[in-house]
């Protein structure tokens, strides 16, 4: 049985390697990309069932992919990171379609149940 | 009268020309019980204080009225002969042209009745005549001419008390005349005559008088930065004003001790005081002491640098003072559309008596009127000039307020976002450590603790160049210079970043053209200005690339030029480079962080050190930043 893929999309080098190792130590195979445009490279050729994305990614932002997951009418449940989540970008990033906003630091368990309840239903 | 009133009142003046209106005071029922006595008494004497009584009744709204049943008055006074009316009434008419600024008209009455005054020996009539004179010269402007002035005023009333005997009225002479000597800075004279009033109202039991006169001392004490003794006599002062129950002036109190801890620095206590006085002065409806303690909080918040409380209270000062301005604007117009009417009345008696000069008067009046058309169309655009000036500094003062205030919070966010981002990968790789130790190789808590560390160290960076930036906009840096000898800093600059440069194989590479090159810099800020352009210059050259460092001469002066391979900066975000917190297209190209703060501490420096700094950059072709040393 293939593995669960989940995409993770951060502009940090450290902090793509720390979340993909998270998530493969947990049994999930992974993907990642540093900025949108190689996200929505990666989404058109792979079958994610998830994308953990952050929401600033240098000059590109996480609400690129989610405009791209909208256009394309694909399913895939986006989880947007954020170290700075105020109202009026909470509102912005569910408008656009994130399934849910994970403010950072977080717990490395809170995010794994997270995940794992997303994927249940 | 203050400038700023004054010149509203010119304003209203040139207005008011075009638009008279008689205020009226008819409809009075004590005034026509006044008539009605008037009308019935034979008795000279009993029919002038009934005049007198009943230009009281219109002084506050019809002053060319009460003017002109006061020279009724005077008149039927000088018939009787009864010099102490005389000398009375005309200190009444006096002041009311002091109230309408008409001042030569009231000296001449004044110095007319001081004359009787002292003629009979009346000598408290006389006191009242000086203190007037005092007070006219006082609204001529605040400059040491006009203190000086007023202060011989109020001392000659105070001879003329003393000969009358009269101690309460002694006291809040020499209360005036210490507050004068301390607007004339001249503050030891201030304290000996604040200090005389205070001991006679203390013999006299006058609470509120010693409340205000040990106000005034603290006053003093606070100008001569003496601000423990300030605080003590502050306090005394508020101790006696919350036992008599003056609502009023405790705001005051409160006021004057929020100042007092202001400029001792102690802000918080300031802040506390100062919204007390706020609460009281809002509560007893005080508009002048509630503008005094927004003025207050405005500078303590904006001396905190807290400059989103200091906007807050900066624009309820404004606002109250804009409101304030308006209500006296108001009552000025009541006040020149009066005084016009006084002089129109006074004019048409004139006329009927002078009838022979009337061609006389006219020429001389049209003259007159088409020199002040001139001087008022003159005076009208420089109120103009001026009113426009002060609005733009306040305009520019909320600006920078905002400016600042914008530029704080983008630093909260920087902070939050740069500093949380980080925090993530250490504790996420702490957590992980914990929960799969067991799974783990040595080999991945080698790497995971190699990411931690330098995780970390850009954490130390991050935090490190917001304060150098901080302290450099705080003027916290000294510069110390000295002679340099250019080319060994230089080489130990190199092998400083030569750790950086290995891990991506890049050659840092210097080049000098002369040995022994000298400046007078100050060679640790240098230092940092080329370790940050050359830590830029790795971060944005590709892997096993070259940097250049190089150091010559340019038309005499020296020249440290850092020259990288990268990709360049784009031509539209070139204009930005310098600023604090821009970030660029271009991105380093190992993953190295940026938080847009180098560049900025590059130029700020430079800027300390009298350093040009210049760059040349093609897309493509990579980029080299310039050091035009003095």
């Amino acid at each position: 049985m293939s593995q669960t893929k989940i995409l993770v999309v951060d502009d940090e080098i450290i902090l793509r390697e720390y979340l993909t190792e998270l998530l493969e130590l947990e049994g999930f195979s992974t993907l990642s990309a540093g900025s949108a445009a190689e996200a929505i490279g990666l989404l058109k050729n792979n079958q994610a069932a998830l994308v953990l994305s952050d929401l600033f990614l240098g000059q590109s932002s996480g609400m690129e992919i989610l405009q791209h997951l909208k256009l394309t009418e694909a399913n895939t449940p986006c989880y947007i990171m954020s170290a700075d989540l105020t109202e009026e970008i909470r509102g912005k990033c569910i408008h656009a379609g994130a399934k849910g906003l994970i403010k950072k630091p977080f717990d490395n368990s809170a995010i794994i149940s997270l995940i794992r309840n997303s994927l249940s239903h | 009268m203050n400038q700023r009133n004054l010149i509203f009142s010119w304003l209203i003046f040139a207005l008011s020309l075009g638009s008279i209106v008689t205020a009226s005071a008819e409809n009075n029922p004590t005034a026509d019980s006044l008539y009605a006595a008037i009308e019935a008494t034979e008795d000279d004497t009993t029919k002038i204080d009934l005049l007198v009584a009943l230009s009281e009744q219109f002084e506050e709204k019809d002053k060319a009225k009460a003017v002109e049943i006061l020279n009724s008055a005077l008149k039927l006074a000088t018939a009787a002969d009864s010099k102490i009316r005389q000398a009375s009434i005309m200190r009444a008419i006096g002041n009311i042209y002091i109230s309408q600024a008409d001042l030569d008209k009231a000296t001449q009455l004044l110095f007319s009745s001081i004359k009787i005054s002292e003629d009979i020996k009346e000598w408290e009539g006389a006191a009242s005549a000086y203190i007037l004179l005092g007070r006219l010269h006082m609204e001529k402007g605040m400059d040491d001419n006009a203190s000086k002035n007023a202060l011989k005023y109020f001392i000659k009333s105070l001879h003329a008390l003393e000969k009358a005997g009269n101690k309460k009225r002694i006291a809040t002479v020499l209360n005036n005349i210490g507050t004068a000597y301390g607007s004339m800075n001249d503050y030891s004279t201030a304290i000996e005559y604040l200090l005389k009033s205070l001991k006679i109202r203390e013999e006299i039991k006058d609470d509120a008088g010693i409340a205000s006169t040990l106000s005034n001392i603290g006053l003093i004490y606070s100008h001569q930065n003496d601000y423990n003794k300030a605080l003590i006599y502050q306090m005394k002062s508020l101790v006696i004003r919350e036992r008599i129950g003056d609502k009023k002036m405790i705001a005051n109190s409160m006021n004057n001790i929020g100042d007092v801890y202001a400029k001792q620095g102690e802000y918080d206590k300031a802040v506390e005081w100062l919204k007390k006085g706020l609460k009281h002065a809002t509560e007893i409806g005080n508009k002048n002491f509630e503008k005094n303690s927004y003025e207050g909080l405005m500078e303590v918040y904006e001396a905190k640098n807290d400059f989103a409380n200091a906007l807050v209270y900066a624009r309820k000062y404004e606002e109250l003072k804009d409101m304030m301005l308006n209500a006296e604007s108001d009552e000025q117009i009541q006040e020149l559309e009066t005084k016009y009417e006084t002089e129109k009345k006074e004019k048409t008696i004139q006329n009927l008596t002078q009838e022979q000069l009337a061609k006389e008067t006219e020429i001389v009046r049209r003259r007159t009127v088409n020199t002040s058309v001139l001087i008022g169309a003159a005076v009208i655009a420089l109120v103009l000039l001026f009113t426009y000036r002060t609005y733009r500094q306040k305009q520019r003062a909320n600006e920078l307020l905002t400016k600042l205030d914008k530029e704080k919070n983008e630093f909260l966010g920087i902070a939050a976002h740069d500093l949380k981002n980080p925090l993530q990968t250490i504790i996420g790789y702490c957590q992980m450590q914990t929960s799969y130790f067991d799974k783990l190789s040595k080999e991945k808590i080698l790497k995971q603790t190699n990411n931690i560390e330098i995780t970390s160290s850009r954490m130390l960076d991050l935090v490190s160049n917001l304060l150098d930036i901080n302290a450099i906009e705080d003027g916290l840096v000294k510069v110390d210079k000295e002679k340099t000898t250019l080319i060994p800093l230089l080489e130990k600059i190199t092998e400083g970043i030569e750790n950086q440069a290995l891990h991506k194989s890049i050659k840092v590479q210097l080049n000098t053209t002369e040995k022994n090159m000298e400046v007078i810099t100050d060679p640790l800020l240098l230092r940092q200005i080329i370790e940050n352009l050359l830590s830029n210059a790795i971060k944005y050259s590709p892997e096993s690339s070259q940097v250049l460092l190089s150091c010559t001469r340019v038309n005499g002066a020296i020249e440290v030029a850092i020259k990288d391979s990268g990709q360049g900066i784009p031509v539209n975000e070139q204009e930005r480079l310098f600023k604090k917190f821009s970030t660029l297209s271009t991105r380093p190209t190992a993953g190295e962080s940026s938080h847009g703060l180098g560049l900025s501490i590059v130029k700020k420096l430079s800027d300390l050190l009298n350093i040009q700094v210049s760059f040349e950059s093609e897309q493509g072709k990579g980029s080299t930043f310039k050091l035009l040393l003095p």
